[in-house]
């Protein structure tokens, strides 16, 4: 795909400025696509080869409301996780966090795009942690989702106790699932209530090494059903290594040396309530569990600490992604399964990659529970100089073949970008039905008119 | 309108002549649902009967069906269990699809705690196979006979396991649907041959036009199939049992199980209480248990009920109960959670109920005298850990207590609703209110109506239940939470009737005047009028839906929506 700059861009102050630009839009048939994060950006989800206008919400910043007793928040756009980290915090509360987003990700586009968070027994659902939505619809026409769509005002919703937390309605409807994931396609969101959860008020990272991924899986299962621990996710050596040595190529090939093939990264902790308690209950049942696998809790490896990657993988990482910090490019392809079905699939990568020259050491693998481990986020990268126009092609024939390949195995793009886009092909009812609720959403294509041939 | 022949034929070759049913004395045993009366404006009993009812086996003769009702002036309305009003017919020239030939349950994924269930697949069906491998599933209140995927895709319904195993329509993880139009669509990771574990996706998701908080109620379409969501079960796998129907008592209560009855002396610390259980995630299972219905709970029949309210006991302890119960995995987590909630209890001033005193009438007559001027019969454990401790391990009263656990395992845990005891004290039940969304607000709809109530109960109108028979709990770890408001009322009185009506459209219109958001009746043609303009005109966002995906109207709209009034577009 040819992209194509914007031909202006726009930042409207607030959501009746927002307002009149889609109705303009809709009469002048002007194409938009909404941005809310700082660049640079990682993915292509803004690229388009049409004309376009950029509707820049990033400026957008207001964290208004920050309620502990029903542990929610509303966010708009613009703001970014350090931001809505800072305004929890002295409320005793935090965020599930992707792991290590940029630090101009915006939380908004992050959450409305099912990225997947760290801390997997926390998302019952896989909307969470989205609660009510405020959004303008493709025609402009103004709507609120959840427990926020009414009846009331916000105002009076909240003075008999209402916090807008409750996602589904009103009624018959659920539209924040049909904007979740829609890539700016479906309307443009203004403000989102997010669940939050206590902070631990004392934590005990722990690490599991193995040599191979499968030798971790069974343990994952055991603790992710028994909903014991926090935040808990894989990595391979290479994986680990790049969120760790940030911009120190000579770390980062040191890191790669040292560390175990694969690791899993286990946080316990203890909250408000009987937090020593509650810690020691928890490292015992989980060293259990590891025990029953051949595994054991770790603080540290030669290499690294517990602590340090969880302070990593809670943190922003800086503006430019963890993934580009030594190399400058990445090729990232990602997808859901179940966590059996993770070995396999990254197999299936890697016997691709190695038709375009790359070695598995040079791949990194991120193995992410999601919704209280009923599925998982697996994540394959390859890093590469982007200035060579020759590895830039390589790896987009790679990208190819690998997501043809991983369709047919059983990968399910829930998210697509880039070569991913073609999966819509392998349901059409499901794509017929996506584009009727399309032309009714934005039934004049003005909303990011042509992504996935919408 | 009573098929013509060759209507007859054209179903009958879809799905067999043997099943497709048209005598009248059939049809009218589905055109009778729970409190009719109230749904129907002129009071009466029935619904209207059916055109026909066909029993379909697969998606595929369901595809035909759909097919026929596009070019036809028929409607289909797919019913699985069928229990409330919202499974009739709206009209005579509707084709009820009765879905229980399809009852199997196509996969139990125990590793990734996932099952794969047909429309007739109830709830105590799966969790019978569940609970033996430590799995359960959401099953609503209702009781365990209902149908999983009528709660899960197509309805509504709040179940008492909430607290651990959140809320049918969040544990939907695909679904097969078969369009107004007979097409086929699968959605999430199964339409792509991946699994059955994610309803999200590929980009936008569809799951949030196919059901909503409220479901469509068989008005877009029918599902044929859907995977849910499992959860851990820490209780016992198994268990012996004596006594009879209903009454059935644990020859042992589970180890690392507890079941406890917990009293607070207001509705605040009642409130405070379950934010702090939910943020400890302590419950396996919760009940917001009325007065009313813990003296319902502890009697066999309307004398008994009288004279246990006639004894004065039960507004002194019981107008803030929560009836819990909790497992655990170890001995450690257990007994991090009876500290926890020995925590909870002192920090809110409240009381485990004991269980060991007996709960007969003639007990209860007399502790009524005894106790007759004593203001809060529980002082005495409210102040001392050492009584209470006493109160639950003590030989005292060991199988008074065994009995009234054995109570909560069957309510909490198997979800074995006593629905005969429930009718019980007038034969009708309503319910009002019941938004989902915090806690406090659950309660603030409980407070409506027990107030709105009070008018009617003076009137003698509906049962003289006290007012509050706010019921429900917490869900996710207490982020959410729910209350509805039930109305015990007698079929029999139009005057009765009349009153339920009042009190559920009053309900509706406090719903937006209060801002108490949108109860558990405001789903429909009907509702979706009132309701629609006060929440964004969701209403016209459901017509649409309505008129692209059901052009020709074969599925019957009146508990979702009419199609598109083009007067009504506002572009």
């Amino acid at each position: 795909m040819i992209v194509r700059p914007p031909s202006r861009v726009l930042a409207p102050g607030d959501v009746p400025e927002l307002q009149r630009l889609i109705e303009d839009a809709n009469e002048a048939e002007e194409n938009l696509v909404v941005m809310s994060s700082g660049s640079p950006h990682v993915r292509d989800g803004l690229a388009t080869a049409e004309a376009h206008a950029l509707v820049d919400l990033s400026a957008w910043k207001r964290v208004d409301l920050v309620d502990r007793r029903n542990r929610v928040c509303r966010v708009e756009p613009g703001v970014t996780y350090d931001e809505l980290l800072a305004a929890l915090q002295p409320h005793g509360m935090t965020l599930p966090m992707p792991l290590a987003p940029r630090s101009t990700k915006s939380v908004l586009a992050a959450v409305m795009d099912r990225e997947p968070s760290t801390w997997p027994n926390k998302q019952w659902d896989g909307s969470d942690p989205v609660g009510s939505t405020e959004f303008l619809f493709g025609t402009g026409e103004h709507f609120r989702t959840g427990a926020a769509g009414g009846p009331g005002s916000i105002d009076a919703q909240r003075k008999v106790g209402g916090a807008q937390k409750f996602s589904s309605g009103p009624s018959h409807t659920d539209f924040h699932r049909v904007l979740q994931g829609a890539q700016g396609t479906m309307g443009v969101v203004t403000w989102a209530t997010l669940r939050a959860e206590l902070a631990p008020s004392i934590e005990d990272p722990h690490l599991l090494r193995a040599d191979s991924l499968d030798a971790l899986i069974p343990y994952v299962y055991d603790v992710q059903r028994a909903l014991l621990g926090e935040q808990s996710f894989i990595l391979n050596a290479r994986a680990a290594a790049m969120l760790m040595a940030g911009m120190d190529a000579g770390l980062l090939v040191a890191l790669c040396e040292s560390l175990p093939p694969f690791l899993c990264l286990q946080n316990i902790a203890g909250f408000e309530r009987l937090p020593e308690e509650r810690l020691a209950y928890q490292r015992d049942d989980i060293g259990a569990h590891a025990s029953r696998h051949g595994l054991e809790l770790l603080q540290a490896l030669d290499a690294v600490s517990a602590r340090d990657l969880l302070s990593h993988a809670n943190n922003t990482c800086g503006e430019i992604d963890w993934r580009q910090h030594v190399h400058g490019g990445c090729l990232s392809v990602f997808f859901l399964s179940t966590l059996d079905r993770a070995p396999e699939l990254a197999a299936c990568f890697t016997e691709s990659a190695k038709d375009y020259g790359v070695h598995e050491s040079e791949i990194g693998l991120y193995v992410q529970p999601v919704v209280q481990n009923h599925g998982c986020h697996i994540e394959l990268t390859v890093s590469y100089d982007p200035s060579s126009g020759t590895a830039e092609a390589n790896m987009q024939r790679l990208e190819e073949d690998a997501v043809t390949r991983l369709l047919d195995a059983g990968a399910f793009f829930s998210r697509p970008y880039g070569t991913a886009d073609r999966i819509f092909a392998k349901n059409p009812a499901n794509f017929a039905l996506i584009r009727q609720v399309k032309s009714l959403f934005d039934p004049n294509r003005v909303l990011h008119r042509g992504k996935w041939g919408l | 309108m009573p098929l013509d022949e060759r209507t007859y034929e054209t179903l009958t070759g879809i799905v067999g002549e043997l099943w497709v049913e048209r005598a009248p004395c059939v049809l009218d045993t589905y055109a009778y649902y729970q409190n009719p009366e109230t749904m129907n404006q002129d009071g009466s009993q029935w619904l209207p009967r059916p055109a026909a009812v066909l029993l379909p086996d697969s998606a595929e003769e369901i595809q035909e069906i759909m097919r026929f009702c596009s070019r036809s002036k028929y409607m289909a309305k797919p019913i699985s269990t069928g229990f409330h009003t919202a499974a009739a017919a709206s009209n005579d020239d509707t084709i009820i699809l009765d879905l229980k030939r399809m009852n199997r349950i196509l996969d139990i994924d125990e590793k990734n705690q996932i099952a794969v269930v047909e429309p007739y697949v109830r709830g105590i069906d799966l969790q019978t196979q569940l609970l033996k491998v430590g799995l359960n599933c959401h099953i609503v209140s209702a009781g365990a006979m209902h149908s999983l995927l009528a709660s899960h895709a197509a309805a509504w319904g709040y179940g008492v396991t909430g607290s651990s195993t959140s809320y049918s329509g969040r544990n939907l993880l695909g679904v097969e649907w078969v369009l107004p139009n007979g097409d086929i669509v699968t959605l999430g990771s199964s339409g792509f041959g991946a699994g059955w574990f994610s309803c999200e996706g590929p980009g936008p998701s569809m799951r949030g036009v196919m059901r909503g908080f409220h479901g469509t109620f068989g008005g877009l379409g029918v599902f044929t199939k859907c995977s849910i969501k499992l959860y851990k079960y820490d209780g016992p796998r198994s268990w012996d049992f004596e006594g009879q129907s209903p009454n059935y008592v644990l020859k042992e209560i589970p180890k690392r199980g507890k079941f406890v009855a917990i009293a607070f002396p207001s509705r605040k610390a009642e409130r405070d209480g379950g934010y702090k259980m939910g943020e400890a995630e302590l419950n396996y299972g919760e009940f917001r248990t009325p007065m009313f219905f813990t003296a319902l709970g502890l009697t066999n029949n309307n004398l008994e009920l009288k004279e246990a309210l006639d004894s004065g006991l039960f507004p002194k302890f019981a107008n803030h109960v929560l009836s819990c119960a909790f497992f655990a995995a170890s001995d450690g987590e257990f007994a991090w959670k009876e500290e926890a909630l020995a925590e909870i209890i002192k920090e809110t001033n409240a009381a485990p109920v004991p269980f060991n005193l007996s709960a007969s009438i003639r007990s209860l007559k007399l502790a009524g005298k005894l106790l007759a001027g004593v203001k809060d019969p529980l002082a005495p454990l409210r102040k001392s850990p050492a009584l209470r401790r006493f109160a639950e391990s003590s030989s005292f009263g060991a199988a008074q207590r065994r009995a009234t656990q054995s109570r909560l395992f069957w309510l909490l845990v198997r979800n074995a609703v006593n629905i005969q005891s429930a009718f019980r004290p007038s034969q009708g039940m309503a319910t009002m209110m019941g938004a989902f969304d915090t806690w406090d607000l659950a309660h603030a709809q409980a407070e409506y109506a027990a107030k709105a109530k009070q008018k009617y109960i003076e009137q003698g109108l509906i049962i003289a239940d006290g007012g509050d028979l706010g019921a429900g709990g917490t869900f996710e770890s207490g982020h959410l939470g729910y209350l509805e408001g039930i109305i015990l009322y007698d079929p029999s009185n139009p005057a009765s009737v009349e009153a339920v009506r009042d009190l559920v459209e009053g309900g509706l219109r406090a719903s937006i005047d209060e801002a108490l958001g949108v109860p558990i009746a405001g789903f429909g043609v009907n509702a979706n009028k009132e309701l629609g303009p006060a929440c964004y005109h969701y209403d016209r966002w459901v017509a649409r839906l309505k008129s692209a995906l059901d052009p020709n109207t074969a599925s019957d709209p009146f508990f979702y929506s009419e199609p598109e009034d083009e007067d009504d577009n506002p572009t």
